[in-house]
Formats: structure tokens, C-alpha cells, sequence
């Protein structure tokens, strides 16, 4: 079996620029590459895969003391929820 | 087996790519415009790519996405039966892990200062018992994966069932008769903003923002998880022809209850409150 998704991955870098009115300068975030990136993985077992899972984000769930009640937290959710360095944790766990 | 797919098009030298044409206008746009624009349309694109290299053995399984019409959609429902599961991030655990890794990917390449290239994806990954596979795409396969028309792909045949929809009264008032299209601006380093389009409307994106992070949405997921199949907010006007027998209607308000219930007058679906679903989803917790 293969499942498949994709995420924006993009690098970014901060610039000065001046205000055209004020003449203030200021900063601003700008893309220097950006990519969709596709992954898919192929799983062997899935029932095995799919109880190991489950069980293994229940329990990290509880570590991480998240709030939102789910079964599945897709990184959006983690990173909603944890900031941007504990999802890292979480999902290398 | 992790597979990497990912698109390179430096803009220096390929500055427009042309687009439509097939029973549609041919135009160009410009590149970061383009690119920006396969980010929504990407799981299709991603097992079209896996299957230039290799067979497809077993179930495909898609998270949701838009997409108009691509020859690299026309060529993998010539040889797969590809699944798609709207949020499928967020209840079919293969596709949550497509989604870790994919972000794990990004962060770990950040974090190591690696560009995205095939041997910095096997070097990221290495200790972690999986073999790493990678493909990109360029100017010279960009004929498969660029859209040949602005008509969407139809995935109705291809949602993963059972199909859980949740009913919210206000989200009617929000929809639109027919889909808007909305824009969104991004910069680039030429001072020059990229368009992506979309075909939801700034107030409906927020309010179905809002929702996904209420209990009832949660449930939700829960069920679509227990029962192997995908979820999403239910818009009449652009998903009536998207329930059939076996889905779950789930309401939220007297309008989508009504609504909900009118569906079970016609075809063989499962009707639950909100408040029913939770306790149902309690007792599995």
C-alpha cells in the first residue's frame, strides 16, 4: 500500500526595505525557493502499522499533554498546538 | 520505502510556463505563479512521479487535493485507482506519516543547512532503517504535470468512503452559489507578488478555520478513522453529489439537520447530531 501527501516547503529571508511614503525603513519576509514537496510512503504491513500508530500517538498525546482531542494529528495540528520545536520531538518519537 | 517528489523550475531561465490548451485557452504564467499553484494540486502530481519509476503494487491512498486537469492525473487513473481522502492528515494514520515525514523533511534539512537534493534526503534519513527515493521534476516532464485545461479534476469517483461530512448552519450563509475564486499574495525576491488562486472566499476559509479547532470537528476525524474513511465540511452547493449510500451526515444547527435528514429520504446514510457522534466517539476512546 502507498499513501501520499505533500507540504509547501519554502526557505525565507528577512530584508529591509524602505516605506515609500514615510521613508521609514522596516522589515520584511521574502521567498527565496519554493517547491510543493510529495512524499510517499509504502507500507508493508498496514494493520501493524496502523495499531502501532494509533497506540504510539495516544501516548505521546498524553507526554505532550495535547488539548486537542484526536486520534490522528496531522503537523499543522502539532504545530498549532506545540510551536515549532516540540512537534519536532513529537514526531521523531 | 519513503519516495521524495518535488519540482525544479529557477525562474531565471524558465521566467513563464504555458499553460491550458487542451479544449481551453493556452497561456502563459509566470513561474513562481505556476509553482505556487501545483502546491494544492501536489499528492496527484507525487504518485504520478513515484509511478515513473516504479510499479504500483496494492492501494493508493491520496491525501484531498484541488487540481485542474493534468496529463499526469489522466496517466495515473490509466494504470492505479488512486483513493483520495479529504484531511486524510487528519484521520488515516499512512497519510498522517506522509505529512510528518514531509515536515520532519523540511525541518530537518533546515536545521542541518542541506538544500533539497537527492543525496541531502538520503542523508537526513539515513539512520532510520527506510530507503530513500527521490524524484524531481523539471522543464522537461512539466507537460505531464502542468494543467492543460481550468476545468477541476472530478474526484467524486475516487473519495475514500465511507465519506464523514459535518453540517454547520452558518458555514450556509457563508457558501457561495458557485465557487468564488479567491486570491492570495505572496512576495518573491524580485519584489514581484505571486498570485494563488482559490476557490474558497476569505470569510468561508476563516469560519472553516474556526471549526476545525472545535470538538465537534475532532469527532469527526475520530469517526472517519474508525471507519477507514475520509471528512470534510459539507458545502451543498459544491458537495450534494458527493454523498452517497453508507456515508455519515453529521449536523451541527436545525438548517443542516433539516439538510442532513433530507439526504436519508433518498440514499441509505447515517444521520448524527453532533452530541451523538461525541458520545459515540467517547465509548472508543
Amino acid at each position: 500500500m502507498l499513501a501520499f501527501d505533500s507540504k509547501d516547503f519554502q526557505r525565507r529571508r528577512i530584508v529591509q526595505d524602505i516605506d515609500p511614503v514615510t521613508k521609514d525603513p522596516y522589515l520584511v519576509e521574502e521567498s527565496t525557493f519554493y517547491t510543493p514537496l510529495g512524499v510517499g510512503v509504502q507500507f508493508n504491513d498496514t494493520a501493524a502499522f496502523r495499531d502501532v500508530c494509533v497506540k504510539r500517538v495516544k501516548e505521546l498525546a498524553a507526554q505532550f499533554q495535547l488539548t486537542q482531542k484526536r486520534i490522528i494529528y496531522d503537523s499543522y495540528s502539532l504545530r498549532e498546538e506545540l510551536g515549532h520545536y516540540k512537534p519536532y520531538l513529537f514526531a521523531t518519537n | 520505502m519513503v519516495h521524495f517528489s518535488y519540482v525544479i523550475l529557477p525562474p531565471d531561465q524558465f521566467p513563464n510556463v504555458p499553460v491550458g490548451g487542451y479544449r481551453s485557452p493556452a497561456y502563459d504564467v509566470r513561474s513562481p505563479v505556476f509553482l505556487r499553484n501545483l502546491g494544492p494540486m501536489f499528492p496527484h502530481i507525487s504518485a504520478w512521479a513515484y509511478l515513473g519509476k516504479r510499479e504500483i503494487s496494492g492501494e493508493l491512498q491520496l491525501d484531498g487535493f484541488n487540481s485542474r486537469q493534468t496529463n499526469a492525473w489522466n496517466e495515473l487513473i490509466s494504470k492505479a485507482t488512486p483513493k483520495v481522502f479529504p484531511h486524510g492528515d487528519e484521520c488515516n494514520p499512512y497519510i498522517m506519516i506522509s505529512d510528518i515525514i514531509a515536515y520532519l523533511t523540511d525541518a530537518k534539512l533546515y536545521n542541518q543547512k542541506k538544500g533539497l537534493r537527492p543525496e541531502s534526503l538520503k542523508e537526513v534519513w539515513k539512520n532510520y532503517g527506510f530507503q530513500v527515493d527521490s524524484h524531481f521534476l523539471d522543464i522537461n516532464t512539466q507537460p505531464m504535470y502542468k494543467w492543460i485545461s481550468d476545468d477541476p479534476i472530478n474526484l467524486n469517483p475516487y473519495l475514500a468512503r465511507p465519506m464523514i461530512f459535518l453540517l454547520v448552519d452558518d458555514i450556509e450563509k457563508l457558501q457561495s452559489v458557485s465557487p468564488k475564486v479567491s486570491i492570495e499574495h505572496v512576495k518573491t525576491p524580485n519584489e514581484e507578488e505571486v498570485e494563488i488562486t482559490s476557490t474558497i472566499t476569505p470569510e468561508e476559509k476563516r469560519f472553516k478555520s474556526l471549526i476545525k479547532h472545535m470538538e465537534p470537528w475532532y469527532a469527526v476525524t475520530a469517526y472517519a478513522y474508525l471507519k477507514s474513511g475520509a471528512c470534510q465540511l459539507f458545502n451543498y452547493n459544491m458537495d450534494h453529489d458527493k454523498v452517497q449510500d453508507g456515508d455519515t451526515l453529521v449536523y451541527i444547527g436545525n438548517q443542516s439537520k433539516s439538510l442532513a435528514e433530507s439526504f436519508s429520504h433518498f440514499l441509505d446514510v447515517k444521520v448524527l447530531s453532533a452530541k451523538e457522534l461525541r458520545s459515540f466517539i467517547k465509548t472508543k476512546l
